[in-house]
This record gives structure tokens, sequence and C-alpha cells, in this order.
């Protein structure tokens, strides 16, 4: 019996370039970045004065029932309003039937404790204090008896990761499995090959695989300032997201949401719908190396994507376009450039790394990542790395850069995704012959 | 000193406006939070939460949700309140006038029918009252 084939037939995104993936495809196309002056908050004090933040997002894009919307972050709110379109354009608006029979497997994130949420309770917790070393501190019973009282009864709600799941299936009215991927980057695509690999078990014909991440806060940049980890600069500096270029010195954070409707060939065939391209092989490494670093050899990322081409039955030859991880990472872009050489030692495959457009995207990477691919399937055409103009000497020489996409051929592309953590994951797509 | 009924009702209906978030037609004393307003329960942790905000008090949900007393078999026949129940509940809710709930209203119903802006009303005086006390 020959095995089951696995497609896409559905997209959502919400990225910098504004909310659908046509702004997606089209900023990417075009050469363009989403890296702007912060908004969110008041960032004028901060070594880290720029992110890519999705600007035209508003609440009445939401499709979930708006008196639960005291209880969404930003980051399930930018997640609902994707899984919208993805399954808008899967055409399952109208089909309650297919949606309660689907899986839902989405990348979440750690959410941060927020200064809007706990700032106010925190603040009249402290009083002075002649004993301790700033004059001042923090009083726990204090906290507990009363001020904690400033923060709004429901905000538990907006803090846990699985509630951002359970908000999508709610929202569609999907009934199988409904799991929360949790090891940042890489999640996004490795539940793109798990969703794969059950539908072929024949678990579930169907399933809404995707991320949001949205960590552009105070504490958020913090906590990456004090790794050394993000580009710093003025407002006036939004060119610094340059994956494989010999100048980065560090990522921008990016935030948004990608939803794949991952669907049983023969399924969407019965019902008419038409796939965007076949999710050919995925397969998942890990570095098992250090706490946030890539391993030089890019050791994990190797393996992954060995076996992703394995069980694509794809020569590295045959493969068309990768979008890298890169993210203007001093290491992870290294690691990369390695592991790719590695791959691809007797071809050179067109490279883009779409961090250079929207920062990276955390656990949102490893799915931009596979729009992107989906992106160069669909136009045929490679879309530059936005802001690279120096390609480190150890880049990929497929590197595509400039502000122009490079027409080509692409029946297959692979995406990457590598997390801090070590955790590598890799999924080709190949264009599906009609 | 225990503020008028009238002030109570009007935070309480704007902390009903503020969690709901929604267009609200006229609230009056005999509004049901839960048949007229549709309130639910995440609302009602944020309505509660305002109003004891307002006036410095801890509201006990068991004193003015009768959840428990509805859920012991005693009171509660085939679905349906008995004349026990109805007994009890007027124990439960002295603090109040009870609108008219008869022996045989499912029990479905007797939440909506309790939790008016005026039970809701009195309850927070009778809490603001021990209190000052």
């Amino acid at each position: 019996m020959t095995e089951r084939r696995v497609v896409i037939t559905g997209i959502g995104v919400v990225s910098p370039f504004g909310v659908g993936f046509g702004a997606y495809r089209d900023g990417l196309l075009a050469g363009r970045h989403g890296i702007r002056p912060i908004s969110l908050f008041d960032a004028s004090k901060s070594p880290v004065r720029v992110a890519a933040e999705v600007t035209d997002y508003h609440d009445d894009l939401l499709p979930s029932d708006p008196r639960h919307n005291v209880v969404l972050s930003r980051s399930m709110r930018l997640g609902l309003v994707a899984a919208a379109e993805a399954v808008s354009s899967a055409g399952l608006d109208d089909r309650p039937d297919i949606r309660a029979g689907m899986a839902c497997l989405m990348a979440v994130e750690r959410y941060d404790i927020n200064l809007e949420d706990f700032g106010e309770s925190f603040a009249r917790a402290i009083s002075a204090d002649a004993d301790a070393p700033s004059g001042f501190s923090f009083s726990r019973q204090k906290y507990l008896s009363r001020s904690h009282r400033a923060a709004h009864p429901l905000w538990l709600l907006k803090f846990i990761p699985n509630l951002a799941v359970a908000h999508v299936v709610r929202t569609f009215g999907m009934q199988c499995e409904a799991n929360a991927y949790t090891s940042e980057s890489a999640a996004s695509l490795q539940l793109v090959g798990d969703a794969a690999e059950s539908i072929r078990e024949g678990l579930f014909d169907a399933a809404l695989c995707g991320a949001s991440d949205s960590r552009i806060s105070p504490i958020g940049i913090e906590r990456y300032i004090s790794l050394n980890l993000l580009a710093t600069g003025t407002p006036d500096d939004v060119s610094i997201s340059m994956p494989f270029d010999r100048n980065r010195r560090g990522y921008v954070l990016g935030e948004g949401a990608v939803f794949l409707v991952v669907e049983a060939l023969d399924h969407a065939e019965r019902r008419g719908a038409r796939p965007l391209a076949e999710i050919a092989g995925w397969g998942q490494a890990s570095d098992a190396f250090h706490p946030y670093r890539a391993h030089p050899e890019g050791r994990g990322l190797r393996l992954a994507m060995a076996k992703a081409l394995d069980k694509a039955a794809v020569a590295p030859a045959d493969v068309d376009c990768v979008a890298a991880a890169a993210a203007s990472l001093d290491d992870l872009d290294s690691a990369e450039s390695v592991a790719l050489r590695h791959a691809f030692s007797a071809s050179n495959p067109s490279v883009t790394a779409p961090a250079g457009a929207i920062g990276r995207t955390h656990t949102a990477a490893g799915a931009f990542g596979a729009a992107a691919a989906l992106v160069a399937i669909a136009s045929q055409s490679i879309p530059p790395t936005a802001n690279t103009t120096e390609p480190d000497a150890d880049s990929p020489p497929g590197l595509v850069t400039g502000i122009e996409a490079r027409p080509a051929r692409v029946r297959t592309a692979l995406a990457n995704a590598v997390s801090f953590g070590g955790q590598c994951a890799s999924v080709v797509l190949k264009e599906v012959e009609s | 000193m225990v503020p008028d009924k009238t002030e109570i009702e009007t935070t309480i209906a704007s902390a009903i406006r503020k969690a709901l978030n929604r267009e609200v037609g006229e609230i009056t004393p005999d509004t049901s939070l839960v048949t007229d307003l549709a309130v639910d329960s995440l609302d009602l942790v944020e309505i509660v939460y305002d109003v004891e905000e307002a006036y410095d008090i801890q509201l006990e949900p068991d004193e003015l949700f009768p959840q428990r007393l509805l859920r012991d078999p005693d009171n509660v026949n085939e679905g349906t309140i008995t004349a026990g129940g109805i007994a009890k509940l007027r124990e439960q809710f002295t603090f109040t006038s009870l609108a008219e709930i008869a022996p045989g209203t499912p029990v479905a119903d007797v939440a909506g029918k309790l939790l008016t802006m005026r039970v809701f009303a009195d309850y927070v005086a009778y809490v603001i009252g021990k209190k000052s006390e």
C-alpha cells in the first residue's frame, strides 16, 4: 500500500507586513522589511529601539466571541486572526462537519509577566525599608493581602499557554486532539511533521497547524538584552536584521502568527480543495550542546535536514530553495551556513532568510519559514533576504540578496528552524503536480 | 455608613457595563443579570471584583449564588426546586425580599430569577453594613 500523501490546503498569516498571507508574500517578494521604531510601548530609554511589530491588527478582525477578548493576550489574538484566514482559505468556513474532526497543533510561547498587568500591583507592595540596599523592599504580605488586586481578576487566563490552543479550537469547533508545543522556534515545524505523520497513520484527516508569538514588551526585550542577543541602535537603525551578513550584531524581535491547514491529499481531493504544496518530508534533531547557543557545526540542523530529505526521498541536488532559520545571530547563522554547505555539498540551492524582513519571531519562526517556502513555490521565485548587503564569507553560496525576487523553477523547497536550546526541525515542501 | 440602594445599583450597573463591553439596554432593579443581560461566569468574576474594589469589601459567592443549595438532592425533585428548597433559599437570602419562586420551578431558572440587580444591591448593602458594625 502506498503511503498517504499530505498537503497544505490553507494558509493564514499575520506579520509585520500586515494581516494576510498576501501581505507577507508581497512584502517578501519586494525585498521589503517590517522593522520600525517600537510603538507598542515607550522604548525611548531602551538600548533596543526597533522591532518588527504587526501594525495593522485590530480586534474587529477576531473570529472569536468578543466577550472573551478580555482573556486574550496579544499573541492569542494574532493567532486567532491567522487561524481564521487559514480555515477560510482552505474552504472550511462552511464545513463545521470537517472542522469537528480536525486536530489543532499550535506552538505557543511562555507568556511574560508584563508591566501593563502587574506594574501597579507590584508597585503597591513596595515600601521604604532602611535595611534594604536600595532603600525599598517588596512585601509579599502586602502583595497577597491587598495590592495584588490592582491586576485584572482574570489575568491568569491570558498567561496559560494551552489556552491559546483552546481558544482556536473553540472558535472553529475542532474537537480532535489539540496540543500546545513549547520548544521555541523549531516547535512550529515540529508540529507540521507530527501532523503529517499522524495523518499518514490515519489518526485524523486534517489539522490546523500554526504558531503565534508576541513578546515585544519591556520585560520581553530586557530578557534578550541581558543575554546579549538583540541588536541595539537608534530608532533610525531599522535595517539591522541582516541574516548571514558579516556586519550582523544580533537579532530583531519580530511578532506574528502563521497557520496552515495540513490535510491528507485524498481527503482534499474528495472535497475539491486545491493543494498549495505537498509536505513531502520532515525531520527533527537536537544540537545537544548549549542552553541558547547553536552548535558551531550545526550538527542538529544537519541531522534534521538529512532526515527530512530522506523521508521525502528527495536528493539534495533536487532542492531548489531553502528558507533558512538564520536570524542575524552570530552563532546561529554561522552554524546554519556550515550545515547547509554540508547538506548541499554538490549543489547550491537558492537560500532566503525571512528573518531579515520580519525579525526573529521565536515560536512562529519555523512556520514563517514554511510560509516563505510556500511563497517561493507559489510565485516561482526566491524572495531576497532583506537587509543583507554584505554576506559573510562562509554564507551559503546560493543566498539571494538585493531587493528583487529571483525568478527560478521551484519544485522543492526546504524550511529550517533552530530553537534557542538546540532543537532543530526541517520540512520539505513540494509543488503538487496537477 | 451604608450608601443608599440607588448608589449601589449605579456602581453595580457600571461594573456590568464595563465587564460586558457591549451595548446593554436600560438596567433596572428588576433586571436579571442572568436572563436579561446574559452575564456569564467570566463576566461575574470581573463584576464582583469591581464592586468589591468600589466599597473595599469581600463578597462571598456562596451567599449570593445558590449553586450549592441547588445541588443538594434534598432541595430538588426531578430538576425542579421543592418547597423545602425554597424555604432554605429564603433562609439564605434574608438580606432581601425574594421574588416569587414557586415549588416546581426548574433549577436552571432559579438563578435567573434570583440574581436581579435588586438582590445584588441588597446583598452589597448587607455586606457593607456588616463591615461597619
